[in-house]
């Protein structure tokens, strides 16, 4: 009995062709189903439906299967099944070529980062094809992901909401997503530690909201993060993990926004209500030469102009490793317009050079501490309580 | 004595070195120099001719600059009498700390800073080489002069602040060197990084010049290059106990190793990355979540290449220490396919030496302190032992012309920019450089075909400003240049040359040039060309290819693996 197409074909059919990955029909059709559906596909190839049928118990398989995903994500997932991660697979694509390549493709669906994808799936349709593929191809998201949720809940950033929503109840204006430790509503505390975790990132939790707060002087944070290829090994990880905790710290003040920079500052990434650019932050490799003058020459001109048109205060968070000078005068124009704060990551075997008097407040991250396996996430967490306040 | 030696080129056209010394002998004067100049361009049957010719040339010359070249290129430490303080220190007569300071006294920063390195008086050089810095108009320049205070720096302290503007420098340099498509002086701005990275020990700066130089041969064809730096790369960060990083590196050769089709040098690469990413994970410190990231990649790499038993062996391991028992669970359930699993055979690959990079941060100085003068370059190439002799010889000539040039200035001009390019090596393109920008027409024409026979991307920079030039002439010679030079790290100059060249006549100069190319990307930048290009490009494209032997097949036999077929007779 032939199975009906599954409704979304189309569009993952789209994705594919829109980034100019070539996959077979049939193929995205089993593939596509295989994560979104509970039902097996079936062909008339006995060891391909075998493939078809291991692969659906996979971590990556069964993990995506969970998350709801949407059609991009479906899209990268089937082509890092085919194609691995960022190598062309050899030769034509059919059922039988991916029978013959049993233990390659399960290989790719075992490494699945299965919590990138959980990331992932909180941005729905929002996340790209490409994010999504460069996320789920890089090794060191999953890492920067995890020292995240690490950080976070080391951090302990429960903050009181501005304002309380939705319905009054029993002497609390109601629930919101926002709150003190002591106000979280206590049939949240059945999670495990890791979906707890999880769930303070993505604010999925329910918090009893006591009392209306009157709403801050709009304040915008901006996070600068380092993405050269200066930053390669665990400076990056470390970074990018302290850069969301920091992000997730400041959205109690205001806006938050992420800016990424080599040679150039990245165009910025804004948190949507209070979800973080995860994907995006994680996802974007950088690497594309470095500009430290001309990247704080442009970063002192925007934030001159934003004080000038709207006079809202600023503060800066500047993670980068510490191996470079950064020139004093660029910094000083910087605070003109912005409380500066820098997180450097100290290289190995170069002592740094000592600015801490040309920026606001400074953290310094040595070898050490990177190297210390507990001290890591507390170090971090010790970062962050410390620069936020 | 230039209108005599341009007399002696026309009329010694086919004459043999022999005749033409003879002479030269016989003549004397001015009219026997220019027939021995003419003589030093003709091959003869041996070196010891063409030394004898400079020998008599230098009698035959006054006083000046002519014949201290023929005496430096003779070698046989016959200065003349009149040769002067800067000439002997040239020369290597004087030892290094007075040719330091006979160079100090004329003016010449940078050969004082070098000498001053050589005869160990660091301090004098560091103070050199800073005042070079102050002087200097671009961030390249800037930068190797910061480099080399470094490199003479007396302790941490002082290296420390000169380290930090070197990179500043550097960094900005490449960046704009790469905007404006000067890609092998963004190279060589990529290796004061790395150079100076390695020197400090701050692998931050090493791994961006890494990265940045790795690049560029990538993107430039040059494979052997870019494997060699590679593995350098790994090398390096290895010992500087960044595996992690290391194991990116080898991960980003896998890569270009696919896509180069060079499937062993990738398994292996992938091999090495996956090695690295499993001793990374056993470092006792580091976190469980990140240690588990890493297995799973090494896990990723392994599968790769087909080596099931140790991806079987790397799920065992991350079924004990997973983060969780959910997901232990997985990793054992996992482990069990497979079962029964082998690994291929251990991949070698030959050990690629790294391109030997060369001293910029010398010789690109001793370039900007020359400021584009015949006689300082045609100096330098003289005296070079590693520069070929018919290299050495043509610098020669260029210059015992450039010594006469006040004599007609439009003329000698145009005689030297001709012995530059038959000279062809690096150290002539400054000299040539300044000559495009000269107002006469022939020295401008005799430039543009001077640099069609120096195969360096450089070249494209200067023809590139030619091709608009007023003169119809120049604008020809230098679609007759361009044609000349196809080399595969030219490709990309081409290309821009095919796309945005104003005349259609340069156009399909690269396009002629491209086809020539026997390399991949050339191949496949014009199956582009031929299948999706504008009409009017893809009949150029076609007819391009049809004259060039050979080009027919590797263009249809590359579009037919691409599933696409070509219409030959649009070239019509």
């Amino acid at each position: 009995m032939s199975q009906a197409e599954p409704p979304r074909l189309g569009a993952w059919l789209r994705e594919l062709e829109r980034a100019g990955v070539d996959v077979p029909r049939d193929v995205v059709v089993d593939l596509g189903r295989l994560l979104t559906e509970p039902e097996l596909p079936r062909s008339e190839d006995a060891r391909y439906d075998a493939l078809l049928a291991e692969l659906s118990q996979t971590v990556g398989v069964a993990g995506a299967r969970a998350e709801r995903l949407g059609d991009a994500q479906i899209a990268s997932i089937v082509t890092l099944l085919v194609h691995g991660k960022g190598r062309a697979g050899a030769g034509k694509v059919t059922r039988t070529a991916l029978a013959e390549q049993r233990l390659r493709i399960l290989a790719r669906a075992d490494t699945l980062d299965v919590e990138t994808l959980r990331l992932a799936a909180t941005l729905g349709d929002r996340a790209s094809f490409v994010d999504t593929l460069a996320a789920l191809s890089s090794g060191a998201l999953r890492a920067a992901s995890r020292l995240s949720l690490s950080l976070l809940s080391r951090t302990g950033d429960h903050r009181v909401a501005p304002t309380a929503r939705a319905h009054a109840a029993n002497g609390y204006s109601g629930l919101a997503r926002r709150g003190s430790i002591d106000a979280l509503v206590p049939a949240e505390l059945a999670w495990d530690d890791e979906e707890l975790e999880r769930r303070m990132l993505f604010d999925e939790l329910s918090f009893y909201a006591r009392e209306d707060v009157p709403e801050p002087a709009a304040h915008l944070t901006h996070v600068l993060v380092d993405v050269s290829a200066s930053m390669r090994g665990d400076r990056a990880t470390f970074a990018r993990a302290v850069a969301l905790s920091i992000g997730r710290a400041q959205l109690a003040k205001g806006e938050v926004v992420f800016r990424l920079f080599d040679a150039r500052l990245s165009e910025p990434l804004r948190a949507r209500g209070r979800a973080l650019p995860v994907v995006e932050l994680l996802s974007e490799k950088g690497e594309r030469g470095r500009n430290t003058v001309r990247v704080l020459q442009t970063l002192a001109d925007e934030l001159a102009k934003i004080r000038a048109e709207s006079g809202r205060e600023q503060t800066t968070y500047l993670l980068t490793h510490g191996a470079t000078d950064l020139p004093k005068p660029l910094l000083a124009r910087i605070r003109e317009s912005s409380r500066l704060v820098a997180i450097l990551i100290a290289p190995r075997g170069a002592a740094l050079v000592g600015y801490a008097d040309a920026v606001d407040a400074s953290v310094v991250v040595t070898s050490d501490d990177l190297r210390d396996p507990e001290a890591q996430a507390e170090r971090g967490a010790a970062v962050v309580r410390e620069v936020t306040g | 004595m230039i209108a005599e030696i341009a007399t002696a080129f026309r009329d010694g056209d086919g004459t043999p070195f022999e005749d033409l010394v003879s002479r030269g002998r016989s003549a004397g004067g001015p009219r026997g120099a220019a027939a021995l100049v003419v003589a030093l361009t003709k091959p003869a049957p041996r070196a010891a001719d063409h030394k004898r010719a400079a020998l008599l040339l230098r009698d035959l010359l006054g006083p000046g600059d002519a014949a201290v070249g023929c005496a430096w290129f003779a070698r046989d430490g016959q200065l003349p009498r009149t040769a002067t303080p800067m000439d002997r220190a040239r020369a290597g007569v004087l030892g290094p700390d007075e040719a330091a300071r006979t160079y100090d006294a004329g003016g010449r920063t940078v050969r004082a800073a070098i000498a001053f390195e050589r005869a160990g008086a660091k301090t004098e050089a560091r103070q050199r080489w800073l005042r070079v810095a102050e002087r200097a108009d671009g961030d390249y320049e800037r930068a190797l002069a910061f480099l080399n205070v470094v490199r003479n720096a007396a302790g941490a302290g002082e290296a420390r602040d000169a380290a930090a503007r070197c990179i500043h420098a550097a960094e900005s340099a490449a960046d704009e060197l790469l905007r404006s498509g000067e890609r092998e002086r963004a190279f060589d701005a990529y290796t004061v990084l790395l150079t100076l990275g390695r020197l400090t020990g701050v692998f931050e700066d090493a791994v961006e010049g890494y990265v940045g130089a790795t690049r560029i041969l990538q993107g430039d064809n040059l494979r052997r290059h870019a494997v060699g730096l590679f593995r350098e790369a790994i090398r390096h960060a290895v010992d500087a106990g960044e595996l992690a990083a290391a194991a990116v590196f080898a991960h980003d050769l896998a890569a270009y190793a696919t896509t180069t089709g060079h499937t062993e040098l990738a398994a292996w690469a992938s091999e090495r990355e996956a090695e690295l990413l499993l001793a990374d994970a056993e470092r006792p410190e580091l976190p469980r979540a990140i240690a588990e990231q890493r297995l799973l990649a090494a896990a990723a790499a392994l599968a790769e290449t087909d080596a099931f038993l140790s991806v079987r062996r790397v799920f065992l391991a991350l079924g004990d220490k997973a983060s969780t028992l959910e997901r232990r669970a997985h990793f054992a359930a996992a482990a069990r396919r497979y079962q029964g699993a082998t690994d291929p055979p251990r991949r070698f690959a030959e050990d690629v030496a790294p391109p030997s990079l060369p001293a910029v941060w010398h010789v690109d100085l001793l370039e900007w302190e020359n400021r584009g003068s015949i006689l300082d370059a045609t100096g330098d190439v003289i005296l070079d032992p590693d520069e070929p002799e018919p290299a050495r010889r043509h610098a020669l000539v260029a210059r015992v012309i450039g010594a006469h040039r006040a004599e007609a200035p439009e003329l000698a001009d145009a005689l030297a920019a001709q012995q530059l390019g038959e000279a062809g090596v690096y150290g002539v393109l400054s000299p040539l450089e300044h000559l495009a920008r000269s107002p006469s027409p022939e020295t401008r024409v005799a430039v543009a075909t001077a640099l069609g026979r120096c195969f360096f991307k450089r070249s494209f920079a200067a023809l590139r400003t030619l091709s608009i030039d007023p003169d119809v002439a120049v604008r020809r010679a230098v679609d007759g240049a361009i044609e000349r030079l196809s080399f595969p790290h030219g490709i990309d100059a081409l290309i821009r040359f095919v796309h945005a060249a104003r005349e259609a006549s340069t156009r399909a100069a690269a396009l002629r040039a491209l086809a020539k190319v026997d390399h991949e990307a050339a191949t496949h930048a014009l199956v582009e060309l031929v299948t999706a290009g504008a009409p009017a490009e893809r009949a150029a494209a076609l007819r391009a290819i049809q004259r060039e032997l050979g080009a027919t097949e590797r263009v249809t036999h590359a579009a037919r693996e691409r599933g696409l077929t070509i219409s030959w007779t649009e070239a019509t």
